[in-house]
C-alpha cells in the first residue's frame, strides 16, 4: 500500500497529478492518493479535488497569501508528517518546482524536477527528464523515501477517474513572511499554446511586429494558434509567452516554425510534436535537423504563397 | 556597501555538445564548458550593483579542477574574489550535495548581504540548487528575478511568474535567483582575460568546509539523445520560380499526413 501526496498551487495541475498518482497506485499494488490544498482562501477547491483524490488536506492561512517558499514548505511538511507519503508529486511550474526542491532540502530526501514520464519497473520508480539543457533525455531514480517528483505541466492529462474523497482541514502556525509584496502586474493570458492542435511559431526571422499578421492569418486558416520563440517575447515583448524549454512545452499534431533557427532550448519544447515543419531562409539552420518537412526560402515570399494556396483549398 | 556572493556553475556548452550516432550517448569528454548562461547574468547584475553602491563581488563555484575556468571568466568580467570548492567526484553529485556544499562555503566566506544564482543552470536545468541553499541557510529567497534594486538595507526584486510580475521587498541578507532577461552581460576585453588568468583563486576541499561523506539522494541511470525519427524532406524555394512547387509539395505532404 503506497501513499502518494500531490501538491500544486493550481487546481488544474492537481488534476494532472491525480492521473499520475492513480497510475502509480495501480502499478505499485494499490494505495491512497492524497491532495494538499495549500494557500489563502483556497477552501473553495476542496470539494472539486475530493472528486479526484482519496483524501484532501486543506491548509488555509493568511500567511500563505504571498508566495513565501519557507511558509509553503512548512505547510506542506504538516501534511507530509500527517500522511507519511512514499511519493510526493508536485507540479513543476515555477512556484511548484521551487516548493519541491525546498521540501527536499528540509526533508533531507531526493527530488527530481522537469519530469516528463514516470515508469514502474520491478516496483522501482524510474523518472524521465530532460538532460543537458533539453538536448537529450535522462532516465533517473530518486534513492530515498519519500521520493519527490516534480512533473512538467502538460506531461499528464487531467484525471477523469472520479472518487469520493474525504476533506480535512489542518491548522498550522505560520510566521508572517519576511518578504513583502509591493507590486504585482498580471500578465495577459495569451493563447493556451499547449492545448492547441496546430501551432505556428514566429521566430526572429520575422522582422517587424506588423508582419505577425501574416503568420496569424496562416495559423487561423489552419485552425491553429500563433506562438513565438523566446526573443520575440522576452526581448521584443510581442507575446506574453514563448515556446521552448524555459517557456511552454508543446506537443501539437502540427508545428510550423517560421524564421526559427532551432536552437536546442527551443527544440526541447517542441520535440514531441507529431509533425514538425520549418520555413527558413538558411539551408544550414539547425531546425532542419529536427523537421519532417522543410522549406528553404524567404518567409516573406513563401508564407503569402502558402496562405493563397490554402485559401484555394478551403474554398473548394 | 553590499558584499555579494554569486554562485556560478561551470556548465557544458549544450549548444556544442555532440553525441555518438549509434550509441546515442553524449560525447562529454570532448565537450566544451563555460560559465552557465544565467550565472553570467547574475555576475553582471552583481557588478552593476557594485558600480552603483560599492561593496565587493565574490564568485563561488563547486566542481572539478576545470571549474576554476569559470572563476577566471568571472574575474575577467570584473569580480573581486573567486572561490572554488574542488572535488574530483563532482560529476556524481546530486543537487542536494551541491546545495549543501554551497551553503557551507557561503557560511565560511561569511559577511555577505546578497547571494545571487541563476534560476537554472545551462546543463543541469534542475532549478533545485537555489531554493535548497535558501533552506539550508534559512534566509529569504526570491526566485525568477528579472529586476533588482537596492534601497538601503532592503532589496526590491521583480519575480517573473507564469501569471504575472511580482515585485517583492525584503531586508538583507537575502538570496536571489535571476532569469536570462535581467540584463545583457558584458564581454570581457582581451586585457581583462589576461589579467584574470593571473588572479589567485581560493581553493577548498570538502574537508576544509567540514563536509563529511555525502549521502546519495538521486542517480542518473543513463542519458542519451532520444530517437525521434523525422522524415527530413526539404523543399527548395530559394529562388522565386521554385516557390509555387515547394509550397504545393508541402501542402500535399501535410494532407497525406492528415494534419491539415
Ligand atoms: C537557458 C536558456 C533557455 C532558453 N529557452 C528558450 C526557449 O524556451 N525557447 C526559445 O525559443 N528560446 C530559448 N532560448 C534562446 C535560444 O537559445 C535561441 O536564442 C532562440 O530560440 C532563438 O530564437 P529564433 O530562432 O527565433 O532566432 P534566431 O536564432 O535569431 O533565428 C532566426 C532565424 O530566422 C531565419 N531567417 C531570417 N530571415 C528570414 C527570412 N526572411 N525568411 C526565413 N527565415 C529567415 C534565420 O536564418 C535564422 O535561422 C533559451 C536560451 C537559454 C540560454
Ligand atoms: N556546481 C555549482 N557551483 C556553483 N553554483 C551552482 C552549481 N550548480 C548550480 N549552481 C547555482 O544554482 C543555479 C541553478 O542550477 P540548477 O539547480 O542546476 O538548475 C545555477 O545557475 C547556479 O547559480
Amino acid at each position: 500500500m503506497v501513499t502518494i501526496l500531490s501538491y500544486s498551487e493550481r487546481a488544474d495541475l492537481q488534476l494532472e497529478l491525480a492521473s499520475l498518482a492513480n497510475e502509480l497506485i495501480s502499478k505499485l499494488g494499490g494505495g491512497v492518493s492524497v491532495s494538499a490544498l495549500i494557500g489563502y482562501n483556497v477552501k473553495g477547491n476542496a470539494d472539486m479535488l475530493s472528486k479526484y483524490f482519496d483524501r484532501v488536506f486543506i491548509i488555509d492561512s493568511e500567511n500563505l497569501k504571498l508566495f513565501d517558499l519557507s511558509n509553503y514548505v512548512s505547510a506542506l511538511m504538516e501534511v507530509v508528517n500527517k500522511v507519511k507519503p512514499d511519493i510526493i508529486l508536485v507540479s513543476g511550474n515555477r512556484r511548484g518546482g521551487a516548493v519541491a526542491s525546498a521540501l527536499s532540502a528540509v526533508l533531507d530526501v531526493g527530488c527530481v524536477t522537469e519530469v516528463v514520464k514516470v515508469e514502474v519497473i520491478n516496483n522501482d520508480v524510474i523518472t524521465y527528464r530532460s538532460a543537458y539543457g533539453g538536448l537529450g533525455q535522462a532516465r533517473t531514480r530518486v534513492l530515498t523515501t519519500p521520493k519527490i517528483i516534480a512533473v512538467k505541466p502538460g506531461a499528464y492529462q487531467r484525471s477523469t477517474v472520479t472518487k469520493n474523497g474525504t476533506v480535512e482541514e489542518l491548522k498550522v502556525d505560520l510566521k508572517k513572511s519576511e518578504i513583502e509584496l509591493v507590486d504585482m502586474k498580471p500578465k495577459e493570458a495569451g493563447v493556451k499554446l499547449n492545448e492547441a492542435d496546430i501551432v505556428v511559431v514566429a521566430g526572429r526571422g520575422v522582422k517587424k511586429r506588423e508582419d505577425l499578421q501574416m503568420l496569424d492569418e496562416l495559423a487561423k486558416i489552419l485552425g491553429g494558434v500563433l506562438g513565438c520563440s523566446r526573443p520575440l517575447s522576452a526581448d521584443l515583448g510581442w507575446f506574453p509567452n514563448w515556446v521552448g524549454m524555459s517557456g511552454v512545452t508543446i506537443k501539437p499534431r502540427l508545428y510550423i516554425g517560421i524564421g526559427v533557427s532551432g536552437q536546442i532550448q527551443h527544440v526541447a519544447g517542441i520535440r514531441d510534436s507529431k509533425i514538425i515543419v520549418a520555413i527558413n531562409i538558411d539551408p544550414n539552420a539547425p531546425i532542419f535537423e529536427y523537421v519532417d518537412y522543410g522549406i528553404v526560402g524567404d518567409l516573406y515570399k513563401v508564407v503569402p504563397k502558402l496562405i493563397d494556396e490554402l485559401k484555394k483549398i478551403r474554398q473548394r | 556597501m553590499p558584499n555579494i556572493i554569486v554562485c556560478v556553475k561551470h556548465s557544458y556548452d549544450v549548444q556544442q555538445l555532440r553525441y555518438d550516432k549509434t550509441s546515442r550517448k553524449f560525447l562529454l569528454a570532448e565537450a566544451p564548458k563555460k560559465m552557465s548562461d544565467m550565472d553570467r547574468r547574475a555576475v553582471e547584475e552583481a557588478l552593476r550593483i557594485k558600480e552603483k553602491h560599492g561593496g565587493k563581488v565574490i564568485a563561488l563555484t563547486v566542481g572539478n579542477q576545470d571549474s576554476i575556468d569559470t572563476i577566471r571568466q568571472a574575474y575577467a568580467m570584473g569580480v573581486d574574489e573567486g572561490y572554488a570548492v574542488i572535488d574530483k567526484d563532482f560529476e556524481s553529485y546530486d543537487t542536494n550535495n551541491v546545495a549543501l556544499i554551497l551553503a557551507q562555503a557561503i557560511r565560511k566566506i561569511g559577511n555577505f548581504d546578497l547571494v545571487l544564482f541563476g534560476s537554472a543552470s545551462t546543463d543541469g536545468y534542475s532549478r533545485q540548487v537555489p531554493p535548497k541553499v535558501a533552506m539550508y541557510l534559512g534566509l529569504p529567497f526570491i526566485n525568477f528575478v528579472r529586476e533588482i534594486r537596492l534601497e538601503g538595507n532592503y532589496v526590491l526584486a521583480t519575480s517573473d511568474y507564469e501569471d504575472g510580475l511580482y515585485t517583492y521587498r525584503v531586508k538583507l541578507p537575502a538570496l536571489i535567483a535571476v532569469t536570462l532577461d535581467i540584463n545583457e552581460p558584458r564581454t570581457p576585453t582581451p586585457a581583462a582575460i589576461l589579467r584574470a588568468s593571473r588572479k589567485p583563486v581560493t581553493q577548498w576541499t570538502l574537508k576544509d568546509l567540514g563536509v563529511g561523506a555525502l549521502k546519495k539522494y538521486f542517480e542518473v541511470l543513463d542519458s542519451y539523445m532520444p530517437e525521434t525519427p523525422r522524415k527530413h524532406v526539404i523543399f527548395d524555394a530559394s529562388s522565386d520560380d521554385k516557390i509555387p512547387d515547394a509550397v504545393q509539395k508541402l501542402i500535399d505532404a501535410l494532407r497525406r499526413e492528415g494534419v491539415i
